[in-house]
């Protein structure tokens, strides 16, 4: 009964707010298990140390507008699934980095969660985002 | 040290002066501050707009910095670019950087672009465009930035760096951005002018603004820039804006107009000058006004009072009203004691002064004043007054005799007698000594006055008692009527007095003044003058009679006489014009010419070796010379006579009825060394016992016993009494009235000291004495 309560203002909540932000509100953890939690240092160093990282960039294409991280691969979280996945990723094993706008954005939490289910062993979930990125003052690219 | 000077100042200017000082003061501190605010107030403005600088040129280096990073990323974004880089094929790059430097250059506007480089990933240069940078080569360019920029480590190489350098005089801003997002492909560096930029700030405040590069080229300056003249009514607000490195790539420089400021400063001044002004006045008004009430009009009162004072001493014992400070009302209140002192003092003297002590009847003095009004009065009313002068008879007996106290109580009983008999509106005063006057005013004649003047001699017909003697004391009176005899008041008592004389004469007791009574009365007036006149004129002589020494029979001194050879009458005797003398005050300068003369014999016979010792009288009326001693002491030094060679001789009534006041004046002549003689003993009322108590040395028989000493058996006994008496007491005896050889040889027998009379010889010259004195011994 109570379950049922909280999924239908859940709901409610998720409805209302998106037409305010535009933007799912989803609870973002600190860390999530099987996930290696990077910064942006992490992944300019992961990067030139890993030649086969694979960076996808989790958000709707409006938003990877504003500019994206160099080599990352546009696949919005609604997109996201195991088929998806598997275009881009040559294999189970091979090392992979969700991201999305920052702390506030649930799509690379939600990718990052559909790749583990789908049984990736190495992946890297950069929490900060593109938020982080553009203020540390990293390059990025526009399309 | 006194900064006002206000000695000698009215007390309103003194405080007025430093009020006004204070005042002075006052605006003088407003008129600093308002400069110092004024200063103040320009060097905040000045430093608000160099914040304003330093944000806003930070803001523009940023917007600069944003700008660069965006032409970085433009260029970079084509892919065949990179791939250029990648490969290190110059030529392409260099024709990338062409085509984007000119289409940038000439279409954004924004930035002002100068140079543009190309670096590989290990910052080394791999193509540039083609403008010329003045210094050439990067090797010249931001050398600094580049240098910091390579020793970076890890991730931080692919962040932008941007900053100011100066190259060859000439500021530029330049952005090191790098080619690649998370894989570093090399470096663009983008190099602008950020002058254009910053000129903006100028345009956004609404001042005139001037760039200056580091040394001193002017990079901008608005078309407004104020000229050098015009700098004093503006502020110039400067803000170097600062390389990496520290060093100051270019200054930018506001102008910043102060008229509207000034203007608003000097109204500010203005205002508070004249507030400072208004508050200053009111308050020295309210202090002067305070001081006013509490110190000027209190301190003006107690002088108006004191001035008043000084102009009446009537207004003695008037009272100030006590008000204002505690200070003026202590002196205020010490004021009012004073002058109700002052002014029963004041009282005291007057009645001292215009009041006779002994009957409390006006005195001369009072008289002369109350006969000037009286005149005065007359003159007016064309009326007339009569003046009486009175005279007691036979008062010196009285005084003599009994003694001053029972002279001054029958005095006092005259006075009261007198008293009552005279009117209401009369005066009566006492002159002094026995003489009374009083001014009577006339109504109808001459003939008022007689019926009072005889009831005044009637009552004092009646004896007066004191201490039960019933002594008789009669009395003269003068009269003289103003105006009939003298229009001054001088004339009229000296007519009151000639008829006074003429009174004691003429047995009726009163005497109307008679122009014919000047001639014989003022034959016996005239005797004081001449008198006077004899001390002058040397028609006084001294004498000398010879003083024997009964043991040897040699002349042992001389008794001093004096003599008045009257050029119109001939001979007068001591006893004609000593009471005078007495009576007028003369006795005292006669006793000194007689000491004085005497005194310079004796001095010339001691010198020839001719010791005698000089005897001298003295009156009574000396004894009361407090000055007797010094003047005696001031001619025994005069002639170089020794004090052990004088004698006084005073008589015995004198010592024995006036023997306190003249104790005094015995011991210190006693002192000095001199010689005291009691002359005429056995005459008066002696008392022994008193006689002790004197420092007398010598007593001198009266002739009257020694005369007849030898037929009178009863003066034989008091001669010999005397002399016994005498040696006992341890006194020198002296026997006077020596007139023959039968008497010298009886006061042998007695072992009298002393021998003095014709026998021996009369009173005689100096010159007659000086040969009768042993010789000098050859």
């Amino acid at each position: 009964m109570t379950h049922v309560m909280k999924c239908v203002l859940l709901i409610f909540l998720s409805v209302f707010n998106a037409g305010a932000f535009a933007e799912p509100i989803v609870p973002v953890p600190e860390q999530i298990p099987g996930a290696k939690r990077v910064d942006a240092e992490t992944v300019i160093e992961v990067a030139g140390r890993l030649k086969n990282l694979v960076i996808v960039d989790s958000r709707i294409p409006d938003d990877r507008k504003i500019g994206y991280i160099e080599h990352s691969i546009s696949l919005p979280d609604a997109k996201t699934n195991c088929k998806s996945l598997a275009k881009i990723i040559p294999g189970k094993s091979t090392p992979v980095l969700f991201y999305c706008n920052g702390v506030k954005c649930g799509r690379s939490v939600v990718a990052t969660k559909i790749a583990l289910q789908c049984g990736y062993k190495n992946i890297y979930w950069f929490r900060g985002g593109f938020e982080e990125w553009k203020s540390k003052e990293y390059p990025f690219l526009h399309e | 040290m006194q900064l006002i000077p206000t000695q000698g100042m009215p007390l309103r200017r003194s405080l007025w002066l430093p009020i006004l000082a204070m005042g002075v003061v006052a605006i003088a501190l407003v008129l600093v501050t308002a400069h110092i605010y004024r200063d103040l107030t320009i060097e905040n403005r000045r430093q608000a707009i160099q914040q304003v600088i330093q944000i806003k040129s930070g803001e523009l280096l940023l917007k600069l910095a944003d700008d660069s990073r965006s032409l970085a990323s433009e260029i970079q974004r084509k892919p065949d670019f990179r791939n250029a880089v990648d490969q290190a094929d110059q030529a392409v790059v260099a024709g990338h950087l062409e085509e984007q430097f000119h289409r940038y250059f000439n279409t954004a506007g924004v930035i002002r672009l100068r140079k543009l480089y190309v670096l590989d990933r290990n910052y080394h240069l791999l193509a540039e465009s083609s403008q010329q940078l003045g210094g050439g080569g990067l090797g010249k360019v931001c050398v600094a930035m580049l240098d910091q920029a390579r020793h970076r480590s890890g991730a931080h190489h692919l962040k932008t760096i941007s900053g100011l350098c100066a190259a060859n005089g000439t500021a530029l801003f330049a952005t090191l951005a790098p080619i690649g997002s998370l894989q570093l492909h090399g470096f663009i560096m983008v190099i602008t002018e950020p002058s254009q930029n910053l000129a903006a700030i100028g345009r956004e405040l609404g001042m005139p603004v001037k760039i200056v590069s580091s040394n001193g080229g002017v990079l901008f300056q608005s078309p407004n820039w104020p000229a050098a003249r015009d700098q004093t009514e503006v502020i110039i607000a400067e803000y170097p804006l600062k390389a990496d490195t520290g060093e100051t790539v270019l200054t930018v420089a506001l102008a910043n107009d102060i008229h509207v400021l000034e203007r608003e400063l000097l109204r500010a001044r203005n205002g508070v000058l004249t507030a400072a002004g208004i508050a200053t006045a009111l308050v020295a008004l309210l202090t002067l006004f305070g001081l006013q009430r509490s110190l000027l009009n209190p301190l003006h009162r107690l002088l108006q009072k004191m001035q008043g004072l000084e102009r009446d001493r009537k207004h003695l014992g008037e009272q100030v009203a006590v008000t204002g400070n505690r200070e003026i009302r202590s002196l205020a209140q010490a004021f009012n004691q004073m002058t109700t002192e002052l002014g029963s003092l004041y009282g005291k003297l007057e009645e001292m002064a215009f009041r006779d002590s002994l009957t409390g009847l006006p005195n001369r003095s009072l008289l002369n004043e109350h006969m000037g009004q009286m005149i005065n009065q007359c003159n007016r009313e064309n009326a007339r007054f009569a003046l009486l002068i009175m005279d007691l008879d036979r008062f010196k007996q009285i005084n003599d005799s009994l003694g001053h106290p029972v002279g001054d109580s029958v005095l006092q009983q005259v006075a009261a007698r007198l008293n009552e008999i005279l009117r209401q509106g009369d005066v009566f005063s006492r002159l002094g000594g026995d003489e009374f006057a009083a001014l009577l005013p006339i109504a109808n004649g001459i003939d008022d006055t007689l019926p009072l003047v005889k009831r005044l001699l009637s009552a004092m017909g009646k004896p007066i008692v004191v201490e039960q003697n019933a002594l008789h004391v009669g009395i003269s009176i003068g009269i003289a009527i103003y105006p009939d005899d003298g229009a001054q008041r001088e004339d009229l008592m000296r007519h009151a007095d000639v008829a006074m004389y003429h009174a004691k004469h003429n047995q009726r007791g009163f005497s109307f003044y008679d122009h014919t009574l000047d001639k014989n009365s003022l034959a016996l007036l005239t005797l004081e003058a001449e008198l006077l006149q004899a001390l002058t004129e040397e028609t006084l002589q001294v004498y000398f009679q010879p003083k024997i020494a009964v043991a040897t029979g040699e002349i042992c001194g001389a008794e001093a006489l004096l003599r008045w050879h009257h050029p119109q009458r001939g001979w007068v005797g001591p006893d004609e014009f000593i009471p005078i003398a007495e009576d007028t005050g003369l006795i005292a300068p006669l006793t000194y010419w007689v000491l004085d003369r005497s005194l310079a014999h004796c001095g010339d016979w001691l010198r020839e070796g001719r010791l005698i010792n000089l005897a001298v009288n003295l009156s009574a009326r000396c004894l009361h010379d407090e000055a007797l001693p010094l003047e005696v002491r001031k001619l025994l030094d005069k002639h170089a006579v020794p004090p052990e060679q004088l004698t006084l001789e005073i008589t015995e009534n004198v010592i024995m009825h006036d023997a306190k006041r003249a104790h005094s004046i015995l011991v210190q002549l006693d002192a000095m060394g001199i010689s005291i003689s009691v002359d005429d003993f056995g005459t008066g009322h002696s008392s022994l016992a008193y006689l002790k108590r004197l420092p007398v040395d010598e007593i001198k028989i009266d002739k009257s016993f020694v005369l007849e000493v030898m037929n009178n058996p009863s003066d034989a006994t008091i001669v010999r009494a005397t002399v016994e008496l005498g040696h006992n007491l341890g006194l020198r005896v002296v026997a006077e009235g020596v007139e023959t050889e039968e008497i010298f040889n009886y006061l042998k027998q007695l072992n009298c000291d002393v021998s003095q009379g014709y026998f021996h010889g009369r009173p005689m010259t100096p010159e007659q004495f000086s040969e009768i004195l042993r010789p000098v011994q050859a």
